[in-house]
Parts: structure tokens; C-alpha cells; sequence
């Protein structure tokens, strides 16, 4: 009996017995299913997180000081170090800009908006890359002048004036203990990014006002308490930023101090890959051994199957079945109610995860070589776990099994 | 063309061990109707099972069609279960959730039969025993005689040197129990060798030759007279 007939021969026994057989599937298929959600779930969450970083700037990075080693005031950051940094490192540098954020609140029209008042320069929107819908950005006159302007967020203009151009108009921000008064000149739209999507509580909205308007207001003299910058794409970032620092802190004279913490989105970005590959790995694991589980069920029914017919395996054999022909037979069963509940499966399990990742908004991951290799898998599990039960069969004695009640 | 020469055959059960077959002789030619008659644990089950290659003797030699099959390895002697020798059981032994025209075709697949022919084959040996009418139907639609019917043709369907019957109308009520010993004496006129084990007398009469057990040894063997 060739592999075709051993075919047929099981699919009707596993026809005739169709309860029996979806139960046996059912572990197969909830084993395949969660491997395969959890696979290509972790795919895309890999590619989504890859996107905010793509969307964040890849070469972005941020130096500034590190407070938790009580910097003293010769050690803070000046104007004269920014300077130094853009004439010493302009092959490197894309943009850079220093930053001073204070949280605060505006009022208007009896609507309370918490927000965010950074003050940066005229080269910080190459850095956050925010799209301007009205007006515009702050220019070098603004930051010479220190005028009393600001960029404000479209959900923030049309929450406090209800509507989008809101040029000329006047906000104003109270801080921990200073009012600011300040007049729009331009709108943004804000980048959707991935904790939005989450649907968590939203952030503070951003108000982006000229660094040295904040710099007069909150009284910060000479002092630059953090630096954005945005390199050129084609550098080792790690090593420039480490150059950096290291000048700074040539400098102010406090090498080996670490005064200055930096930042860069490339070693998050690998950071963040070990863990989220740490935690796939480990959720994989648990999703394999509910196929392993299932895969024993697959066993079990097998074994009770080929008790159930001891009878049947002893009649094929009176009328003429070899060993190899009863083996065959039962490993094929065995083969194809795991390769169904593999197909089953993974049906479910692109389901699920197409189902999960439009509600929390990643891209789906799934591709033929996941599918291929989830459906080899599942056939694999039928062979392993269908061979010690298709031995049984296989080794009965046709006497004994006929004589089997 | 059955030539079965000193076989014996020993059980142990434990300590004890059953003599069921002691050097036991017997010759049977083509185209006979033989009955194998005994008490229970005379061994007549046992010949039956040796005689069908279901189980090998102790010592003893057994030719069938001249060869001897006596040391034969698993393999082959399904071979010889498939295509030389046709079992009828008393319990019908069908398969319980397939059609009937499926029962009779089994024999065929583990010959490796192509499907149009096994059908037809199948088909053929039904209409011998007039079943062609339900050959769709599953052994638990058919009555007993109409099971045992099965059984028969799919016995036929690979022309075997001899069939075997093991008290085939043990579970029928009479008149389907004569049915079945009608179709037998059919067969037989045509030239199918038959066996049969029975204990009722008047099932041995359809046969033409008795052969008769006693404690593992044949005590018996005549022509029926007239």
C-alpha cells in the first residue's frame, strides 16, 4: 500500500470519527495559533518601534547634564560650548539646538490645557520635524530678538479658539511662578507616534517659544542645560557623541566626572531590541510548549485509537496488511490531523494577530517563510508524537487483536 | 495442495503448558469441501489459525501449493493472507464504518490494485454472493446473513487457493445459516477449495469430508457418505 492509498485509508478513518479527530486538532491548533500570533505580533511590534525610532530621527541625540552628580555652576554648559561644538564638529552635526522645557498651563476660554514651554532655536524643527500647518517656525531674528512668540500644537489651537488659524493671537502660560504672554506666529501638527495610538493619556502639548526668550524669562544667564542635536546620517553616532562630551568636558576641566549624560536613539534602539527580542523569545518558548502539549495530545488520542481498534488492525491484517502498511496508515493519520490543525492554526493565528495589531495600530508581520515553517512544524509534531502509537499498531500480534473485544 | 506434516503446537500459560496441536498430519487437495469437527480445546481453532498463516506452529512443516511456508517472516505470510488463502469468521469481522463494496475491496488495496479495478473486482465478487443491491450500505445497516455474505466475497476477491471458515454460521439464525452453506456448495462446485470448522452436524453434512479432533490429534477423517 503506497502513500497515496495509506492517504485515503486515513482520511476516512479520520472522517468516520470526526469528533474524535477535532478534539485531537484542537491542541495542535491552539499550539500553532499562539506561536503564530505571538510571532508575528512580536514582528511587527519590532517594526512599529522601529518606525517611531525612524520617525524620532536615527541620528538624533541629546547631551546635557547629568544632576545626579550635583554639578557646580562652573561645570554647567554655556553659549561659548555650543559655539565650540558647532565650528569643532560641523562635518557631524545635521542641526543642533539647546532646549529649556518648564511645564505650565494655559487658560483661554474657560479650557485648561497643560503644556509643555520649550524653548529651542531656529534649527530644532530639523531636529523634531514637526509639520507646520500655519504660519511659521521660529526664525534667527526671533532668537536674536528674543521676541515674545510662540509655535503652538493644532489640537491645542482648536481646543483653545476652535479653530486652526489662530495667527495673531495671544496665549498665556503660567509657569511655577512666572505668567508668560506670548503671541502666535505659527501652528504644528504633531507626529503620530505609538504611545498615542496606545490610547494612554496624552502628553503635554508643546509650546515652542526662542531659547533666548526663555532664557530672559526664567533668569538662566549663560546656562545651557541640555543640547539637541540632530547628526548627519552617515556617522558612527556613538563615537561623535563620545568626542563631544569629551570636549565639554575638556572645557570645564571635569574629565572622568561624568557631569554630562547623552543620549542617542541608536543605542535605545538597540537596547530596546534586546529586550523586546529577550521577551519574544521567552513568549515564543511558552507558545512552543503548548504545541509540545499538543502535540502529546496527539499522542494520546493515537495510542486510544489504536486500542479502539485492535479489532480493525487485526482484521486488515488477517486479509493481508504488513507491519509497514499498518504503521503507514496510522502515521498518516497522525500526519494529517496535525497538519490540519497546523492549517487551522495558523488561519486563527493570522487572524488574531491582524485582529490585535489594527487595534493597537503596528503593521502585521506575517510572511510565507512564518507560515511555512509554523506548518512544517506542526507535520513534524505528527510524525514525532505519531510514531510510537503507529509502532503499537503496527507490532500486533493478528490473533490477539482479533480475538480483542 | 495443503500439506501439513508433524505439526504441533504448544501454549505456556505460566507453568502450565497446553498441548493444543500433537504431531498432527493432514493433507487436503484442490477443489475439496472439508469440516473440522471437535469439542472445545480439541485444536481445531488452533489448525485454523496455523492453516491461515495467522500463527506459526511449534515444529511441524507446512506446505502450501508445494511451498513450504513453514519459515517464512512476517512479510511474506501476509503476502499468503492476502492472496492465497480467504478468511470467513464467525463474528463477520467487517469493518463497522465502511460500505461493504469498501469491506470486499480491502484485500485489494494491500495487493496494490489500482482503484477502477479493485471496484470492479469488488463488484464481481458481490454479485457471487447476490449482494449487489447493498453494496453501499455499512455493516450495521446489513442483517447477519447479509454480513456474512460480505465476508465471503471479500475472501473471493483475490482468488484464493482456499477458504478458511471459522464456524461461519455460528451468530445466523437457520435459515440464513443455510443460505451461507448454499453459497459455499456453490463455490465449491466451481472449484474453490473449502475449510470449515464447525460443531453442528448438520452444517459438517454440506461438506464432502470430515475430519475429526480429540485432545490435538485427529481421531476422524472420512468421506461423507453419500
Amino acid at each position: 500500500m503506497n502513500i497515496l492509498e495509506s492517504a485515503r485509508v486515513a482520511i476516512r478513518a479520520i472522517w468516520s470519527n470526526k469528533m474524535r479527530s477535532v478534539l485531537t486538532m484542537l491542541g495542535i491548533i491552539i499550539g500553532i495559533s499562539s506561536v503564530i500570533t505571538v510571532f508575528t505580533l512580536g514582528k511587527g511590534g519590532r517594526a512599529a518601534i522601529g518606525q517611531e525610532f525612524e520617525s524620532f530621527g536615527v541620528a538624533r541625540v541629546f547631551l546635557g547634564m547629568n544632576w545626579s552628580e550635583n554639578p557646580q555652576s562652573g561645570d554647567i554648559i554655556n553659549h561659548a560650548d555650543i559655539d565650540a561644538l558647532e565650528r569643532t564638529f560641523s562635518d557631524e552635526i545635521y542641526a543642533i539646538s539647546p532646549r529649556y522645557t518648564r511645564g505650565g498651563e494655559v487658560s483661554m476660554n474657560r479650557k485648561n490645557e497643560n503644556v509643555n514651554v520649550s524653548g529651542v532655536n531656529e534649527q530644532y524643527n530639523k531636529i523634531e520635524k514637526n509639520e507646520i500647518v500655519k504660519g511659521r517656525y521660529l526664525i534667527e531674528s526671533d532668537i536674536r530678538a528674543a521676541r515674545e512668540v510662540a509655535i503652538i500644537d493644532s489640537t491645542m489651537a482648536i481646543e483653545l479658539f476652535g479653530r486652526l488659524d489662530v495667527l495673531g493671537e495671544r496665549i498665556t502660560v503660567r509657569t511655577r511662578n512666572r505668567n508668560i504672554s506670548l503671541l502666535v506666529v505659527g501652528v504644528f501638527e504633531e507626529k503620530k507616534g505609538l504611545i498615542s495610538n496606545l490610547g494612554l493619556d496624552e502628553p503635554p502639548k508643546y509650546v515652542y517659544i526662542p531659547i533666548s526668550t526663555a532664557e530672559k524669562i526664567f533668569g538662566l544667564g549663560d546656562r545651557v542645560y541640555g543640547i539637541d542635536m540632530n547628526l548627519q546620517t552617515d556617522v558612527d553616532v556613538q563615537a561623535v557623541l563620545d568626542r563631544m562630551t569629551g570636549m565639554i568636558e575638556r572645557r570645564h576641566r571635569n574629565q572622568g566626572e561624568e557631569i554630562y549624560r547623552s543620549y542617542s536613539a541608536e543605542s535605545e534602539m538597540e537596547t530596546v531590541g534586546r529586550v523586546t527580542g529577550i521577551i519574544s523569545a521567552v513568549v515564543s518558548s511558552i507558545a512552543a510548549i503548548s504545541l509540545v502539549v499538543g502535540g502529546i495530545g496527539v499522542m494520546n488520542i493515537m495510542l486510544v485509537s489504536v486500542t479502539e481498534r485492535t479489532r480493525e488492525i487485526g482484521i486488515r491484517k488477517a486479509i493481508g496488511a504488513r507491519r509497514r502498511d499498518i504503521l503507514l496508515q496510522f502515521l498518516v493519520e497522525a500526519v494529517i490531523i496535525s497538519g490540519m490543525g497546523g492549517v487551522i492554526g495558523t488561519a486563527f493565528g493570522i487572524g488574531i494577530s491582524f485582529a490585535i495589531s489594527s487595534f493597537i495600530k503596528i503593521p502585521p508581520g506575517v510572511s510565507l517563510g512564518t507560515i511555512m515553517i509554523a506548518w512544517f512544524f506542526s507535520v513534524g509534531v505528527g510524525v514525532f508524537f505519531g510514531i510510537y502509537p503507529a509502532n503499537k499498531a503496527a507490532k500486533l500480534a493478528p490473533i490477539e487483536a482479533l480475538r480483542y473485544e | 495442495m495443503i500439506k501439513i506434516k508433524g505439526i504441533s503446537k504448544v501454549y505456556s500459560m505460566g507453568d502450565i503448558e497446553v498441548n493444543a496441536l500433537m504431531d498432527v498430519n493432514l493433507r487436503i487437495g484442490d477443489g475439496e469441501f472439508v469440516s473440522v469437527m471437535g469439542p472445545s480445546g480439541s485444536g481445531k481453532s488452533t489448525l485454523m489459525n496455523i492453516l491461515g498463516c495467522l500463527d506459526k506452529p511449534t515444529s511441524g512443516k507446512f506446505f502450501l501449493d508445494g511451498k513450504d511456508v513453514s519459515g517464512l517472516d512476517d512479510d511474506a505470510l501476509a503476502g499468503i493472507r492476502n492472496k492465497k488463502i480467504g478468511f470467513v469468521f464467525q463474528s463477520f469481522n467487517l469493518l463497522p464504518r465502511m460500505t461493504a463494496l469498501h469491506n470486499v475491496e480491502l484485500p485489494l488495496i494491500y495487493s496494490g490494485i489500482r482503484r477502477e479495478q479493485r471496484i470492479q473486482m469488488a463488484m464481481k465478487a458481490l454479485e457471487k454472493v447476490n449482494l449487489t443491491d447493498r453494496v453501499m450500505h455499512q455493516p450495521n445497516e446489513l442483517s447477519g446473513g447479509q454480513r456474512q455474505r460480505v465476508a465471503i466475497a471479500r475472501t473471493l476477491v483475490n482468488n484464493p487457493s482456499i477458504i478458511l471458515a471459522d464456524e461461519p454460521t455460528g451468530n445466523l439464525d437457520s435459515k440464513s445459516g443455510q443460505e451461507i452453506m448454499e453459497i459455499f456448495k456453490l463455490l465449491n462446485r466451481e472449484g474453490v477449495t473449502i475449510l470449515l470448522v464447525t460443531h453442528e452436524k448438520n452444517i459438517a453434512e454440506y461438506s464432502k469430508r470430515i475430519v475429526t479432533f480429540r485432545d490435538g490429534r485427529i481421531i476422524e477423517d472420512r468421506l461423507k457418505d453419500s
